[in-house]
């Protein structure tokens, strides 16, 4: 079975090819050091061969041996070292070592001129090595065959330590090029690493793009991506273009309407008031939602609330100035340097734009807005010096277009856009008494 | 008081137009950024309705130019984009108070009065020169509590010395903030609506300055 992991795939399939590799070339190394320990074996039984051919004579028609061989091993009893001639099937003579021993070497008989190589079964049952070769010996009416054998124990002992040496240095190899793949897949698979780290940067909000130098095949990639992002950037504008263009469509003549219904006396002139408004209430609400619904679930956006509330602040400060007879809200920003929230910056403002703008609308005074960090969310407190809001008509105050005073200017829909809108970007908000002695509204909303 | 309404839909323009002139204001339309630019560019207007979305010229644009050169008429944004970016830029481009579409004409008259009254550094609705006083909610104009009527220009030319008391302003000027553009302007008009309010209410409220025009200031404030 495939893993998921292109790196453990790779590594496994690397692994598989190392083993079978080194298998094969092991099996084939081995086989044939051992034809080449073979061969030279051979080699010194066919010099004794040849050896003992020159020592063939005949004598008056029958086989004699001028001389015998000078190996001493072929004199030491049993010692695997043999040698013998046959002829028609007869041993005519054989070496001192061979004893008393049964020794069948024939079994083969080789052509004449041929020289044949092969293993038997010795007297002690040891396996031995046979050189055989059949020559016809002038003077002679049969061909002579020859056969000299040798232990074959050296050859396996010299092929068993190479084979052990040979294991030894192919599982060294193998480890060493398991090693050169691991490190191999893993350097080699970075770029997509650190692209899941910046990928991971821009979904936490920490990057607007993906940055940083990729290898060729990977850079198209990271284009892509990047253009996937500033398309997304822009399909956003647009959404919001779009809603700005509808409300200024939408509500031009909305004024009209109210404006006509304002000089028309009698109740059709009060429905159509009526009418007017709720229209424009609904129109607000969607826009809002149209708006911020076009920032949503797009990576990498973060406002900056100290940049926002000073913002606002010296905006709520000029519209506010005559309050009080001209003393104006004292608006103080606590703490708000330096955070930053997730979503984006129009979004971040409308809600807060809005508290503001209902604190300062009921308060005597004194405006508060401050932040703290809650684990992975900012909790951005508003607090007013105003009358507050009871608490049984808390919940009815955040729910749709509810206004606890008619007398007071506003569209009502304030605090529950605020809602709306914190609900989309996965943070609530809550209400409570503030120790100014007004209202507290407490915007939590995720971190960036 | 002389006002200019900068807005591109033509009934909505009608409409806040009207409302303006029945409150007591010379009203001047223009129906794009350019040719309110220009306006606001060359006329004396005592406030300044403006919308944002207009055609030619965006009224951001205009307004910044106003600030730049100088222009320190009171401004009201009049616009139907009323998310608080928009807001911010309105104001940071110089705008003194926002009015989101739609609206309710009191409302607008209401912050059109408010805005000429604080320009001049009245924080009351109430205006008083010694026992004159003038609401500017309601027109009503009263001497020692009891109510004096005047018709739409003695009130006019009234409230404007209200508005700038202790100041000499010249006819010129008086022309200039109680007639819109297309008036035929006299300048014998003043001096019979100058004649008419001294005996209206009192026959040393409103001093002469020979060659300069004409001072209104409470007795004993001398000017």
């Amino acid at each position: 079975m495939f893993t998921r992991s292109v790196s453990l795939r790779l590594i496994l399939l690397s692994v598989t090819w190392i083993v079978a590799a080194l298998a094969v070339g092991g099996a084939v190394l081995s086989k044939s050091f051992r034809n080449h320990v073979e061969n030279s074996f051979d080699v010194s039984l066919h010099r004794h061969l040849h050896e003992m051919m020159s020592y063939a004579d005949a004598v008056d028609g029958t086989f004699s041996l001028t001389n015998r061989p000078t190996d001493p091993s072929y004199l030491n009893a049993l010692s695997g070292w043999y040698w013998e001639v046959v002829i028609d099937g007869e041993v005519v003579e054989r070496s001192r070592s061979v004893w008393d021993a049964d020794l069948t070497l024939p079994g083969k008989v080789p052509t004449r001129g041929e020289t044949l190589g092969y293993y038997i079964d010795g007297p002690r049952n040891e396996r031995l090595r046979v050189a055989a070769q059949t020559v016809s010996v002038a003077g002679l009416s049969s061909d002579i065959t020859v056969y000299f054998t040798g232990p074959a124990i050296e050859i396996d002992k010299a092929s068993e330590e190479f084979n052990e040496t040979l294991s030894w240095s192919l599982l060294l190899l193998g480890l060493g090029l398991t090693i050169a793949v691991v490190l191999q897949v893993i350097l080699g698979l970075r770029p997509l690493k650190l692209l899941r780290t910046r990928l991971a940067d821009i979904h936490a909000g920490r990057a607007e793009r993906m940055t940083g130098r990729y290898p060729s095949e990977v850079e198209p990639l990271v284009a892509d991506l990047n253009e996937l992002l500033e398309h997304n950037a822009e399909v956003i504008e647009r959404a919001r273009t779009h809603a700005g263009n509808l409300a200024h469509a939408l509500k031009t003549p909305l004024a009209v309407l109210s404006n006509e219904a304002d000089s028309m006396d009698g109740d059709r002139g009060k429905t159509l008031a009526e009418q007017v408004s709720v229209m424009n209430d609904l129109v607000t609400r969607h826009l809002a939602r149209a708006r911020a619904a076009g920032g949503l679930g797009v990576p990498g956006l973060k406002a900056d609330v100290g940049d926002i509330t000073s913002g606002l602040k010296r905006v709520l400060q000029r519209i506010y100035a005559y309050k009080r007879d001209g003393q104006g809200v004292n608006i103080s920003l606590v703490s708000v340097r330096g955070q930053h929230v997730a979503g984006d910056r129009q979004d971040i403002e409308e809600m807060l734009g809005n508290l503001m703008d209902n604190a300062c609308k009921w308060s005597a005074g004194r405006v508060r807005v401050s932040t703290q960090v809650q684990g992975k969310d900012v909790i951005i407190s508003v607090d007013d010096d105003g009358p507050g809001v009871p608490e049984e008509m808390r919940a009815e105050v955040l729910a749709r277009g509810k206004r606890l005073d008619e007398a007071t200017p506003g569209s009502g829909l304030g605090l529950n856009i605020v809602n709306d809108l914190a609900g989309m970007y996965l943070g609530s908000l809550a209400l409570g008494a503030s120790d100014l002695g007004g209202l507290s509204v407490r915007l939590t909303l995720p971190a960036a | 008081m002389r006002v200019l309404v900068v807005e591109d839909e033509p009934d909505l323009r009608r409409q806040i137009s009207r409302g303006l002139a029945e409150a007591g204001y010379s009203v001047d339309e223009a129906p794009d950024g350019e040719e309110g630019g220009f306006l606001g560019d060359t006329e004396p207007y005592d406030a300044v309705v403006l919308d944002l979305g207009l055609p030619k010229v965006d009224g951001i644009t205009v307004l910044n130019h106003w600030r730049q050169t100088g222009r320190d008429m009171p401004v009201l944004i009049l616009t139907a984009r009323d998310s608080w970016n928009e807001k911010v830029a309105g104001f940071d481009a110089g705008a003194d108070d926002y009015l989101t579409k739609p609206f309710h004409m009191e409302e607008l008259l209401a912050r059109v009065r408010a805005l000429i009254r604080r320009s001049a550094g009245h924080a009351s609705p109430n205006l008083e020169c010694g026992p004159v006083n003038l609401d500017t909610r309601s027109g009503k104009v009263t001497i020692d509590g009891s109510t004096v009527s005047l018709t739409a220009h003695e009130l006019k030319v009234l409230s404007y010395f209200m508005h700038h008391q202790g100041r000499v302003v010249s006819q010129t000027e008086l022309i200039e903030h109680i007639y819109d553009q297309d008036f035929d302007r006299d300048s014998n008009t003043i001096e019979v609506f100058i004649a008419r309010l001294r005996k209206k209410l009192a026959p040393d409220l409103i001093k002469t300055h020979r060659g300069r025009g004409y001072s209104m200031a409470a007795p004993g404030e001398g000017a």
